[in-house]
């Protein structure tokens, strides 16, 4: 396998934080493919983000009110006296990893460039309130959908599972239908 | 091979959470390296101008899926060890086209987000924080949300069953597709992005790469399928051989040490605890379930497990197996995991375990005890003896807690489907029919309305007969069931005789049931429907056929008389003033109240009760629940086994489901089915009519 693509050159693309150029894309999906094939070997689960944001939001939700949370039927199944703490999740802790894995990429590449990332033609807290609102609608979707582009798309197409290649499409077909919408916000 | 972490359920451990961690970093450098820090980027994709996105994660998919073909081909992973994502049709449409829109309009998701934070953009973090409060969001709706979440579910489905493909086929596909989306997305990044064209040597690059990709796919087509469940589950999982690791205990001798096991004390106390969440399911045979069983354990033999858990077995709360001993239960762990539980004990030393140390009397046990020890040993012992053991000596000792319910100590699954009766009753179960799929005499038939679904893949052997091809109008009514002699002529075509036992299927149990009721009219002996139907088939993943099967015609001789049970207009008129008929209405509530109407009058007929035939089955599932919940149900309307009773519907199409209910699996002796229905109810002027809810 690790003769299929290492000879790939990095595409010249000019990265917009004046940092070095992006990796070609291809390089970085195979790396990305090795790194999901390692955590089916040594993890048996695949790769995850959302689960580990779910997790932080039973976390605050329980600091808020205990008893609510404990009750509830969704969160309340991690609350259950006797268990693990709620974020003693291995997702929490992947999503500190790739935050550092982001990190130290970035940082190495210099692409770290503080700021509100935005179209033209909008305004940084135009941008900002649609951050927050795709967040809401992301954050929701993922919890219904059991997944997220990591947990369903990524690695639910890889082990070729039904559900989460109709995940994908159907991400696809939703985002480029708003996409029309919100093309202010972009381009 | 020790098994994955998953596997071994180590995720959460010490070890699991670096390891995750560690992975996590290489996850996200890889996404910052492809340029996923940046929203712009990322978004690129939806307004053609920059495909990184498709191009990164397509390879990042075939990668993979080559990789695990590759990996399992050489036995470094056994694909049983690996989390199955199971199909919720509902939950993933819907969730998908939200997460897209939330996608383009925050311009990260989840993972891409801590990327972007970590590259200090203000936008990632508003929108991690948008995620969370998302999340919040869900569990407050949850509730209201609960049947699309859990509904239209299928275990462990794949993509390639799902379009009755070849696995490695398909993944040849895949790695076309990707190859084509490569040159395609590149096309369209020149044209929308102005882009401008690689050099040549990275361009004979790519290309060589993607030859190889492509043979490479060739090559995985011939390894057998990544969901190879061919292999039999060994008596002892290679799992469990890995932690046999617990020291044989000087009290009961020697423990066989199983992966997630517990302790009798610990379940003793969990059940006296009356812990909410924890499920007993009992997997010895019936009988011995039957002389004695853990108060409020479910009995689900090992032979139906497989078939029967995902209807009986909730996935929330914990799951304790229980056996006689623990090679059974070990075996039912495997089988679990396999399907997705992830809370399930086995516990040890099985029953016998559990009698000895729990209900034996501390005086006749080996423990060596000072007096004080004993003196509580004892007092424990009265308690658990009071729970378990019907018959307790209560007003010995302090007083015993009280005995909790069953509704109390396990979490009774929503709505826990019939157990099927058997042939006798008319209703038998997917494992009944695999079991007897080839024998002489027995003809399974689709009666799907579609005959295209029949074409595209029925259970091996299975004939066709279209539901629809037994109906016609008859005097003036449309839609009522063929006399005796057009039903005999169709099942001589069908090869089918009067000695053969026939079992009917459908993706709709009404449609089996009203093919029933012909087979009823004809006076058939040996007949049944299969329960859960063509669905509960696919879902355990037995075998599905394309062939046509070419009977010989028979004769079929009906047997006169033995329709006692079609009423028509003027039976049911009768029944009105008799002060004891039962009308039982299972159209929708909306058409019981007149509030729609598709017939020639609104509402229904005087003094009947409404029950919507859905309601009698497992959401989401052809299945009927169980016997006593139904019974409870219909008592509640009146309707019970002393009184005459009447079912129709608009056609009676939806009505041969519930008269199928109270007369075969509840056992009512006397129930008439209105065919003619409200359609022939209502054309009548003179017939009385009343709308709105009683």
């Amino acid at each position: 396998m690790d003769d299929t693509m290492d000879d790939v050159t990095a595409t010249p693309q000019p990265s917009r934080a004046g940092g070095l150029p992006y990796w070609s894309p291809y390089l970085a999906g195979f790396g990305l493919g090795l790194t999901l094939l390692l955590a089916f070997w040594v993890l048996g689960t695949g790769l995850g983000a959302s689960g580990g944001i779910a997790r932080v939001g039973a976390w605050a939700e329980a600091r808020l009110c205990p008893a609510h949370v404990a009750a509830s039927e969704y969160f309340g199944e991690w609350l259950t006296p006797g268990s693990q703490h709620v974020l003693r999740y291995y997702l929490v802790f992947m999503g500190l990893g790739v935050f550092v894995g982001g990190l130290i990429s970035a940082a190495a590449a210099r692409r770290i460039d503080p700021g509100v990332e935005r179209g033209p033609r909008i305004s940084a807290a135009g941008r900002l309130g649609l951050a927050l609102f795709g967040g809401v609608l992301a954050g929701f979707a993922s919890r219904l959908a059991r997944g997220c582009t990591s947990g369903q798309a990524l690695t639910g197409t890889a082990m070729l599972f039904t559900g989460s290649v109709v995940f994908l499409v159907c991400l696809f077909i939703g985002a480029y239908a708003a996409a029309l919408f919100v093309r202010r916000e972009w381009r | 091979m020790s098994g994955t972490l998953y596997s071994l359920d180590l995720l959460n451990s010490g070890i699991g959470l670096v390891l995750a961690g560690l992975i996590g970093v290489l996850f996200g450098f890889f996404l910052e390296q492809a340029g996923f820090g940046s929203s712009r980027r990322l978004t690129g994709i939806f307004y053609f101008q920059d495909m990184a996105v498709l191009k990164v994660m397509f390879t990042a998919v075939v990668v993979a899926l080559l990789g695990l073909r590759f990996l399992i081909f050489f036995g470094w992973l056994d694909p049983r060890q690996v989390l199955v994502l199971d199909t919720y049709w509902g939950a993933q449409i819907v969730g998908g086209l939200i997460f897209g829109v939330g996608f383009v309009m925050g311009g990260w998701c989840p993972g891409t987000a801590f990327v972007g934070l970590a590259s200090a953009k203000l936008d990632a973090l508003v929108f991690l924080v948008g995620a969370v409060l998302g999340s919040i969001a869900f569990n407050e709706v949850f509730p209201l949300l609960k049947p699309l979440y859990e509904g239209w579910h299928v275990p462990d489905l794949y993509l390639y069953e799902t379009l009755h493909l070849d696995a490695g086929l398909l993944t040849l596909l895949f790695c076309v597709v990707a190859v084509v989306a490569f040159i395609v997305s590149s096309w369209l990044e020149r044209w929308f992005g102005r882009q401008e064209r690689p050099d040549r040597q990275t361009r004979e690059r790519n290309a060589a790469a993607a030859l190889l990709l492509l043979a490479l796919a060739l090559l995985a087509m011939r390894l057998p399928e990544p969901s190879a469940e061919a292999a039999p589950v060994p008596a002892e999982p290679a799992v469990v051989a890995a932690l046999r690791s617990v020291p044989p205990s000087g009290l009961l001798g020697e423990v066989a040490a199983e992966a997630d096991h517990i302790e009798p004390q610990e379940l003793a106390d969990l059940l006296m605890a009356g812990r909410p969440g924890l499920q007993v399911v009992d997997i010895r045979p019936a009988d011995a379930y039957d002389a004695f069983h853990l108060p409020g354990a479910v009995n689900l033999p090992l032979e139906a497990l497989a078939a029967e858990s995902a209807q009986r077995v909730s996935r929330s709360g914990q799951v304790v197996l229980v056996s006689n001993g623990t090679t059974h239960a070990a075996q039912a762990w495997m089988e679990l995991r396999r399907q997705g539980w992830t809370n399930v004990r086995v516990l040890t030393d099985g029953m016998l375990g559990f009698w000895r140390e729990c209900l034996t009397p501390p005086s006749l046990s080996e423990v060596p005890a000072g007096p004080q020890a004993a003196q509580a040993l004892s007092e424990a012992f009265r308690k658990r003896r009071a729970l378990f053991l019907a018959g307790g000596s209560p007003g010995s000792g302090p007083a015993a807690p009280p005995r909790p319910t069953a509704e109390e100590a396990v979490a009774v699954p929503p709505a826990p489907a019939l157990a099927e009766p058997g042939l006798e009753k008319h209703v038998v179960s997917t494992a009944w029919l695999a079991e007897r799929l080839t024998q002489p005499g027995l003809k399974l038939v689709d009666v799907r309305p579609k005959s295209t679904d029949y074409t595209t893949g029925h259970l091996p052997g299975a004939l066709y007969l279209n539901p629809e091809s037994l109906r016609t109008t008859i005097e003036g009514v449309p839609a009522m069931v063929v006399p005796a002699v057009e039903i005999a002529v169709q099942l001589g075509r069908l090869g089918i005789g009067n000695g053969d036992t026939v079992i009917l299927y459908s993706d709709n149990l009404r449609d089996a049931t009203l093919v029933a009721m012909a087979l009823a009219r004809v006076g058939h002996g040996a007949y049944a429907v299969l329960h859960g139907g063509i669905r509960a088939w696919v879902a355990e993943k037995q075998p599905l056929s394309k062939d046509l099967p070419r009977p010989a015609a028979a004769v079929y001789t009906p047997v006169d008389g033995a329709d006692t049970f079609t009423v028509g207009v003027d039976g049911v008129k009768a029944a009105l003033g008799d002060g004891k008929t039962v009308i039982v209405d299972v159209r929708p509530a909306d058409y019981f109240a007149g509030k729609k109407s598709d017939e020639a009058r609104p509402g229904h007929i005087p003094g009947a009760v409404n029950r919507e035939f859905t309601l009698d089955l497992v959401p989401g599932q052809d299945l009927w629940q169980a016997a006593d919940r139904l019974q409870e149900a219909y008592a509640k309307l009146g309707v019970t086994p002393d009184k005459p009773v009447i079912v129709h519907c608009r056609t009676g199409h939806q009505a041969s489901q519930t008269y199928f209910l109270l007369k075969h699996v509840l056992g009512f002796p006397d129930v008439r089915w209105f065919d003619a229905s409200w359609s022939a109810w209502a054309a009548r002027p003179d017939l009385p009519a009343e709308t709105g809810t009683p």
